[in-house]
């Protein structure tokens, strides 16, 4: 599973967050280059502030994202495209074309949830091109207090695709270590609890694929 | 236990009319061509009457009251 796309029909779902982190996650096992196909370019500027030279590269994405990915899939395993916030955008389309896994992150909040109903179409669409595309939804930012966390499970279910067993939950680390250009995995003990919920997620994903 | 319940129905029944809602988007678009030529003449024909309207409108309220009485046109000449 080579090529993971992090795409959503909605900003704010965590595509960036899950991006790095899942890079950097998935970066202790093998190797992986990351590129920001989103034009906001949230994952570069997030590479920017980091101060660890040894940190996932990111790189820009260009005009031809398939080439792209095979040229960087000859330096790296695995090559994380994080996609804009529509699945009409054609930089998402382009890339569910290619890719091995779709990663969808959604929140558990009404207006997310109806924005990722219409994700099932566009990977549908998408199969018609790339017959092995999978895709998996990954509950994100979690908070077991609420109803609709409580919910989300079964809402979720509605949108026709597999979704994750390992949910991550809302957490302040995930911001505070976007701030200091790092990821979950450099913030030492107080980044553990979301560490140990992310690993689950990668060997899901990693596992997904040799299912 | 019934307040989940209500909030689970709500957020399924929700997400399936949105559901409908993307899938009726993307049913053909031949359908909407023919009702929009047939309602052309309708909205070119509205808006005359619609100006005609305010037209008349206008001159009727300024001309009726300044004219009429000589104490009220002196209160205006007179504000405070």
């Amino acid at each position: 599973m080579p090529v993971i796309a992090l795409v959503g029909n909605k900003g704010g779902a965590g595509k960036t967050t899950l991006s790095v982190n899942l890079a950097a996650g998935l970066a202790k096992q093998t190797s992986i280059a990351v590129v920001d196909a989103d034009p906001q370019g949230s994952a570069l500027q997030w590479r920017a502030f980091s101060e660890n030279e040894n940190s996932t590269p990111v790189y820009e994405a260009n005009e031809h994202l398939e080439a792209q990915a095979r040229e960087l899939l000859q330096d790296y395993q695995y090559v994380v495209f994080d996609c804009p916030p529509s699945v009409h955008a054609p930089q998402t389309t382009s890339v569910l074309k290619f890719s091995d896994l779709a990663l969808i992150p959604v929140q558990p909040s009404p207006m997310d949830l109806w924005a990722t109903i219409h994700i099932e179409e566009a990977v549908s669409q998408a199969r018609e091109f790339n017959e092995s595309l999978r895709a998996m939804l990954v509950i994100n930012q979690l908070e077991m207090r609420t109803t609709l966390s409580r919910l989300v499970r079964e809402a979720v279910s509605e949108i026709g695709l597999p979704v994750a067993d390992t949910a991550l939950r809302r957490r302040a680390i995930y911001r505070s270590s976007a701030l200091e250009g790092k990821s979950v995995f450099d913030m030492g003990r107080r980044g553990a609890d979301a560490v140990s919920e992310l690993e689950l997620l990668i060997e899901e994903i990693v596992n997904h694929g040799h299912e | 236990m019934a307040t989940n319940d209500k909030t689970r129905q709500k957020l399924v029944d929700t997400m399936r009319r949105t559901k409908v809602g993307a899938s009726k988007k993307a049913t053909p678009k031949t359908k909407a061509q023919p009702k929009q030529e047939a309602s052309k003449p309708a909205p070119a024909a509205k808006p005359k009457p619609a100006v005609q309207k305010k037209q008349q409108a206008r001159p009727a309220i300024t001309s009726s009251p300044v004219s009429g009485d000589a104490y009220q046109s002196t209160r205006r000449v007179w504000p405070d």
